[in-house]
């Protein structure tokens, strides 16, 4: 129990401190909402993530350049049917300076997939042998085939073949966390006074809805490379308070912009701020999930025709016009398979009448005359408002009565999740840039499907495409399995999410990339 | 579990308080009485909106849990074991109130990193100078532009601080916010746009928050001061040789009843009010928790949020009540 005065006390120091000037770090990043936590295990979100690979570095690093991971904790690796081989630096340490071996790596990957470390994003391990049903609680941890061979080898043996196994692997969930530290202090082991990281940079204070300030680790080994002595993550979640900072110049990158303030950076001119305002293509996408047992919507030629309601590049051009990406599919069009470019094909465009017959074609064979009054479900969020709007209107200019219901996220997670829908806004981010990571989403059973749909061809060509030998074999079944989705349309493409980044021209190192990764290590201002 | 704490805090004392009251009212300490009961209820309010918030949370649809990916059962079982939400929900709220009386909110859901405890120990200094800063906007501004206007009755300056009280009030905050913004902050850049790095970032955020409240006052010390003036003491005053502003100063004081009446009402309105201000100017206070607990179902943090509202507001109130037989001795035992 803690007394009154005790937190009188605590309340008086916060105040005190709160009252005291901070002064500014080398590079100020307004980054997005609060971290949710500083272990790795535990994060979600992709801002989460960028403060947490300036803290740690993982077995291998995602290099968003080439798609494909670069050397992280291991300077090489090598792989020999379905088992892969790590061969870990000489030089690792903790900050602490405690050495890192293989064994702090197995139990770190271990305790990730211990369901009660509670990994919100569990699965990146699913393709190793025994890992998925470790995760899942009926097989204990020492069964997983992940083993050290010696302080500087770790060894992992896959239960089939994943193409995209490096890629998973370069996931933050999977940054390495300190045992020694997490033995001692327990779920403590994040706090400031206790906390140890392997990466760039390590922590020097944090503070909630404020900051996450990090400082060079000198104890990394790449820590001649690093740039920049101190960083602050702004932990600000109101774009328009970042873009406001922007202006005052206090801030150096802001990760968000508003979408309603593109249209006037861009029309202030090559003068104005709206020259430094960047918008880079995403591997995200924005669109609607059908409810498939939804009465009217069984048939796919309703779901197909209501899709080719939506006129994608006037939703972009009039309603958003913040530089989104029209989606004809449901992967991205810079996204890749295996290192090719993955280009989905996108159904032919319909008349009006051509439209309305094929409704009317799937009202029939459901022996429906037309589709009953449908809910729209989207969020609270001002933009969903103007999209549900406009598509309300869409779906009304062919006479079809739809209802808007604004949930907030949470409820309409919920309502998706029970099936209590007919029609739900959705977005995906991809983890990695690969088209699997997109189409499994909808593979029958998945947790994230969420639709009701299921098809046993699709099904069929994931597995193959799983399965594949060459990287071709794999993208034309990858092909095949999206032109069979958008055929059955559980869903509704609507468009490609961008990066709204503003960043000064004094910053050197930024390299905006599609997953919206960032490498702290690069950062730097080269004027005040 | 022994719930001892909660039986202790939510029924021994409101007893024994009134107990100690009506022990009071017998010595015929009227004015003790009455601060005892009311004492006395503040337990039992925490209670009982604490109980109601419980319910509410509950009440809505999705959990703590639910992401775009699903957790898997066996993992959605450890955390909901962990956070004990698999308990009866009967037990889960004695649970919450037994913690509430040991000031232990429990760990916070969406912050997982820190206890509900933590957050407001971080968040309250900041939500707190915000509200002083605010209350000190309110009678500063709101005092001098209601004596002034009363002072110029009928007159020019009267008229054009009835316009800026009327347009102040009929301005939502974050419009006010912007409009304080905009000039300050980003054309002249002479005041902070957002955070809380030095004192100088509080000036536009309690401005914003405080004028609506300045305003009420100004309205409310204008009527009391001319209301005050017309009575007969004035005359006596003059007549016995006292100067006007003798007279003002008077008037002053007896304007300072509804003000302080008008103090606990005000506090809390600070208090809530502060939600949206701590957004638009990144103050790292409660505000924002408050908000965004509600949305992440982090239920513990915004159970803990309310009680402490709750017990923020009352104590206001019960300060105000505590305070106005100071300036109006006629309110005493009222």
């Amino acid at each position: 129990m803690m007394s009154f005065a005790r937190s009188l006390f605590l309340v008086l120091l916060c105040t005190f401190v709160a009252c005291t000037r901070t002064p500014r770090a080398d590079v100020v990043v307004g980054n997005g909402p609060d971290v949710r936590s500083l272990d790795p295990a535990l994060a979600q979100a992709v801002s989460d993530a960028r403060v947490l690979s300036s803290l740690f570095e993982g077995l291998v690093t995602p290099d968003p350049d080439k798609g494909v991971p670069k050397p992280g904790m291991a300077e090489r690796w090598e792989q020999v049917g379905l088992r892969w081989r790590f061969f870990l630096r000489a030089d690792l340490v903790w900050s602490d300076g405690t050495p890192i071996s293989a064994e702090d790596l197995r139990w770190s990957y271990l305790r990730y997939l211990d369901p009660a470390t509670g990994a919100p994003l569990g699965d990146f391990l699913d393709s190793v042998r025994g890992a998925r049903a470790c995760r899942l609680g009926q097989l204990p941890a020492q069964d997983v085939a992940i083993e050290a061979e010696s302080p500087r080898i770790l060894g992992i043996e896959l239960a089939s073949a994943d193409p995209c196994f490096l890629q998973q692997l370069a996931q933050f969930p999977l940054l390495p966390v300190p045992r020694h530290v997490v033995e001692q202090h327990g779920s403590a082991w994040t706090q400031e006074e206790h906390f140890v990281s392997n990466g760039p940079f390590i922590l020097q204070e944090r503070r909630l809805k404020d900051r996450v300030r990090v400082r060079k680790n000198p104890r990394w080994h790449g820590a001649s490379t690093v740039r920049s002595e101190r960083i602050d993550w702004l932990a600000l979640s109101n774009p328009s308070t970042l873009l406001n900072l922007y202006v005052a110049d206090e801030i150096d990158i802001s990760m968000d912009v508003p979408l309603s303030a593109v249209p006037t950076l861009l029309a202030g001119g090559a003068e104005s701020i709206g020259n430094e305002l960047r918008r880079d293509p995403r591997l995200a996408g924005y669109f609607l999930r059908i409810n498939v047992r939804a009465p009217g919507f069984q048939d796919a030629r309703v779901r197909r025709a209501l899709s080719l309601m939506v006129d994608r590049d006037e939703l972009t051009a009039s309603v958003l016009r913040g530089g989104e990406i029209p989606a004809a599919t449901f992967t991205p069009p810079n996204i890749h398979c295996g290192g090719l470019p993955f280009v989905g094909i996108a159904p032919p465009s319909a008349t009006r009448q051509t439209i309305l017959a094929l409704l009317l074609d799937g009202l029939r064979a459901q022996g429906l005359h037309e589709l009953p009054l449908f809910e729209l479900s989207i969020s609270t969020d001002p933009v969903d408002a103007q999209i549900g709007e406009w598509l309300q209107q869409r779906f009304q200019s062919f006479g079809l009565r739809c209802r808007i219901l604004a949930l907030d996220g949470q409820s309409l997670r919920a309502r998706m999740s029970s099936g209590e829908y007919a029609l739900a806004r959705s977005t995906w981010i991809a983890d990695f840039d690969d088209a699997s990571n997109f189409l499994e989403v909808f593979a029958g059973g998945a947790s994230t499907n969420r639709t009701g749909w299921s098809h046993a061809d699709y099904d069929a060509l994931l597995a193959q495409a799983r399965r594949a030998t060459s990287a071709t074999e794999r993208l034309t079944t990858l092909i095949a399995a999206e032109t069979l989705l958008l055929e059955e349309s559980p869903l509704i493409p609507l468009f490609h999410l961008v990066s709204r980044t503003l960043v000064k021209p004094r910053v050197r190192g930024f390299h905006p990339n599609p997953l919206e990764w960032m490498n702290a290590a690069t950062l730097e201002v080269t004027r005040r | 579990m022994t719930f001892l704490p909660a039986l202790l805090t939510f029924v021994g004392l409101p007893l024994l308080l009134f107990a100690l009251s009506r022990g009071r009212e017998r010595k015929g300490s009227l004015r003790a009485a009455s601060r005892l009961k009311r004492a006395a209820w503040l337990p039992l309010i925490v209670l009982a909106v604490h109980g109601l918030a419980f319910l509410v949370v509950h009440a809505v649809p999705g959990g703590p849990f639910d992401a775009e990916r699903p957790l898997a059962p066996a993992t959605r079982a450890a955390l909901e074991a962990r956070f004990g939400l698999n308990e009866s929900l009967p037990m889960q709220w004695c649970r919450a109130i037994n913690g509430v009386a040991q000031l232990d909110f429990g760990p916070s859901l969406a912050h997982r990193d820190h206890a509900v405890s933590d957050v407001i120990l971080e968040g309250l200094p900041a939500s707190l100078l915000l509200g002083v800063g605010a209350l000190f906007w309110m009678l500063a501004l709101g005092l001098s532009a209601g004596v002034i206007a009363a002072a110029h009755a009928g007159g020019h300056t009267d008229r054009w601080i009835n316009l800026a009280v009327a347009l102040v009030q009929a301005l939502p905050s974050f419009v006010l916010a912007a409009l304080l913004l905009i000039p300050f902050a980003l054309w002249w850049q002479i005041l902070p746009v957002a955070g809380l790095d030095s004192l100088s970032a509080l000036i536009l955020p309690s401005l914003a928050l405080g004028l609506p409240f300045a305003a009420q006052v100004a309205r409310l010390v204008r009527t009391a001061v001319l209301d005050a003036l017309s009575q007969e003491w004035p005359r006596t005053w003059r007549a016995a040789g006292l100067d006007e502003c003798a007279i003002l100063i008077g008037a002053m004081r007896l304007a300072l009843v509804p003000v302080t009446a008008f103090l606990g009402q005000a506090a809390a309105g600070i208090l809530t009010g502060s939600l949206v201000i701590e957004q638009i100017f990144a103050i790292p206070g409660l505000g924002a928790h408050f908000i965004e607990s509600a949305l992440n179902r982090d239920f513990t943090l915004a159970l803990g949020l309310v009680t402490l509202y709750t017990t923020l507001a009352a104590l206001c109130n019960w300060a105000a009540d505590l305070l106005l037989p100071i300036f109006d001795p006629r309110t005493e035992g009222a």
